[in-house]
């Protein structure tokens, strides 16, 4: 496949992706994820730099597809005050960059930039980061196999979920 | 209410203070009030104790970091010879801040306006072009270097006292300023004989509320079970989904066990709570039980695994539940509020219980996990709810005054300590009476710094 290519199909998941948060399907956005997948937001530390192993470093959110799965199901459960009702979101994703890391396995470089509605409050919120997926081919579909989220804004107002990121 | 018209009748009527009567209220307007915020910021926050940091995180020389006290930019810094202080961050000549990197390594600050500079100690090492700068001896003869602020250090927690009008007033030694409150920051520090250090990584974030809205809720175990069914409800799932053996989380089995909790208020406004932890084979110290029953003893070892949230007043708490937290929090406005956290452990932590610690920590505490942000929007509702005066008193502050005591209980007699008040309950009785030595001393610190201000103005 050529450059182009590999990058249009790059983008096609990760605007797929962006869509289901933004339409609140979070079963579908969940089903994109191998069930291997790590998704992984580190944290920066004072010295200005991002922390770069999860098991001796502190991270904003590290989790496994189980544990997002969790995540899910709190949210939908209806018992956080702080996910109910859902912020209103527009997730953007440009500079996208794809390129064949192995055989069917895709490394993409992206730009996203997340406005979140607080109805409760009615503030609005935005983060922006540097984002890469790895998307490995399944049958006939692209999974997630790894996120890793680089939040450069973290100052974080209030609170942060996988559905305001 | 303006902070130039606040009486100190105004002051006294902030809290409803009667034990004859068993009553104990606090006004609504304790985190309302811009004016009140005023007093509480040049009276609390930049006249008395403050925390800053560790000295774990300056290791080396040179090292520092930058934090404020009340609205102060101030640089910790431990110096060439080893010796840690605090200066003010804001140049001698016209005030600019010279430090703006959190935290790092430096030998020089270096003030990137007219180009002074100050070493590591604080000291003025050039003023630029001095020489040539027709100087008279009046200037000459001033102490160019960074102002120093007061520094206390108990074990590696350290503290700053500002003076923040350079009227004389007096901090006690920060020793006495702690008092008992310090077996409690003993239980954290002595975890491992090699001492404490911080997880590489820190999270800050803001909330929408009063900084009290956070002194209060970490210490108060009322919220838990109606701010939390949605973390306990996954902690359950998890439980059920375990083929068997050890827990990943301290507070599984929470519901299946009765649950006992204490509290303590200790003088100059700091608290504690205290109980046992539901799960304590997930406490990462729990492998290393033997070695500190051996090192300290049973009563402290016991201690260490009990789940415990203190509050050193006015702006920290250390929780250690899930993992063990250190939080440290700016009041910005009186509606507004920027907490800083740290994740810490025992020095010498095995990797395994070093990912079990993180994790917990992270899913409990992160602003991006599944508890605190729920507390962070309770803080917000009070603070969206509490916008006029139509209602005087919360009525938050009444439970457990029927069953609370003066002095230590056989509990606060195991770590040798002699608290203000003892509780303990069942886990439900969710005290509240925690907060009543707090909001004793804040009353206090606000009415004697009103006097200072008075017999000031009444001189002018």
């Amino acid at each position: 496949m050529s450059g182009a290519d590999i990058t249009g199909i790059a983008a096609r998941v990760l605007n797929e992706e962006a869509r289901a948060l933004d339409e609140q399907r979070f079963d579908d956005w969940l089903d994109m994820y191998a069930h291997d997948a790590v998704f992984w937001v580190p944290a920066w530390t004072d010295e200005g730099r991002l922390t770069s192993d999860p098991e001796t470093q502190l991270s904003l959110i590290h989790c496994t597809r189980a544990q997002l799965a969790e995540r899910v199901g709190r949210v939908e459960g209806g018992r956080s005050q702080a996910s109910s009702p859902l912020p209103r979101t527009a997730h953007i994703v440009s500079n996208v960059i794809a390129d064949e890391i192995a055989p069917g396995v895709l490394r993409v470089s992206s730009v996203a930039t997340t406005h979140a509605f607080n109805i409760k409050r009615r503030t609005t919120t935005t983060t922006f980061a540097l984002v890469e997926h790895d998307l490995a081919r399944e049958d006939e579909r692209w999974l997630i196999a790894r996120k890793t989220f680089r939040l450069q804004n973290d100052y974080i107002a209030t609170m942060m979920d996988f559905y305001t990121i | 209410m303006e902070t130039g018209q606040l009486s100190l009748a105004d002051i006294d009527a902030l809290i409803d203070d009667r034990p004859q009567d068993g009553a104990f209220r606090v006004s609504r307007a304790a985190v309302r009030e811009e004016a009140i915020f005023d007093l509480e910021m040049r009276h609390i926050f930049e006249s008395s104790w403050v925390f800053l940091g560790l000295a774990c995180q300056i290791p080396n020389p040179h090292d520092f970091f930058t934090t404020r006290i009340g609205h102060q930019p101030v640089i910790v810094s431990r110096d060439g010879a080893g010796r840690i202080r605090c200066f003010i961050n804001s140049c001698r000549h016209r005030g600019a801040m010279v430090c703006h990197r959190a935290a790092g390594n430096a030998k020089r600050h270096a003030c990137q306006y007219h180009g002074w500079v100050y070493d590591s100690s604080g000291a003025c090492v050039d003023v630029k072009d001095e020489k040539q700068g027709a100087y008279t001896q009046a200037f000459l003869s001033e102490d160019h270097g960074l102002a120093q602020v007061r520094l206390g250090d108990y074990r590696g927690f350290l503290f700053g006292a500002l003076n923040h009008d350079g009227r004389p007033h007096d901090v006690p030694a920060i020793e006495d300023h702690l008092g008992d409150v310090r077996m409690m920051l003993d239980l954290i520090v002595d975890q491992s004989p090699e001492g404490l250090e911080v997880v590489p990584g820190v999270v800050r974030y803001t909330y929408d509320g009063n900084w009290k809205l956070q002194l209060e809720n970490g210490t108060d175990p009322y919220h838990f079970t109606s701010t939390h069914p949605s973390y306990m409800q996954i902690l359950g799932e998890r439980g059920k989904q375990a083929a068997s053996g050890g827990h990943t989380s301290i507070y599984q089995n929470f519901n299946q066990k009765s649950i006992s909790r204490g509290a303590f208020c200790f003088p100059n406004g700091h608290a504690a709570i205290w109980g046992e932890t539901p799960s304590s084979d997930a406490r990462p110290i729990f492998r290393r039980l033997a070695e500190i029953t051996q090192r300290l003893g049973e009563a402290r070892a016991k201690w260490m695994l009990y789940t415990r949230n203190l509050s050193i007043f006015p702006n920290v708490q250390f929780a250690e539940n899930a993992a063990l937290q250190m939080r440290i929090w700016r009041p910005l406005s009186a509606g507004k509020t920027e907490m800083t956290t740290f994740c810490l452990a025992p020095k010498g932590e095995d990797r395994a219980a070093r990912a079990v610690r993180i994790r917990q920590y992270e899913e409990f505490f992160n602003p991006s996990g599944l508890a605190t942000p729920d507390d962070a929007n309770a803080y917000e509702d009070c603070q969206a709810g509490n916008v006029t005066g139509a209602i005087n008193f919360h009525q938050g502050y009444a439970r457990g005054m029927a069953a609370v005591r003066r002095g230590g209980d056989e509990h606060a007699a195991e770590l040798g300590m002699n608290p203000s008040t003892s509780i303990v309950g069942a886990f439900e009785m969710g005290d509240e009476t925690v907060f009543h030595e707090t909001y004793r001393t804040w009353r206090n610190l606000l009415r004697e710094g009103l006097e200072r201000d008075l017999v000031v103005g009444a001189r002018t």
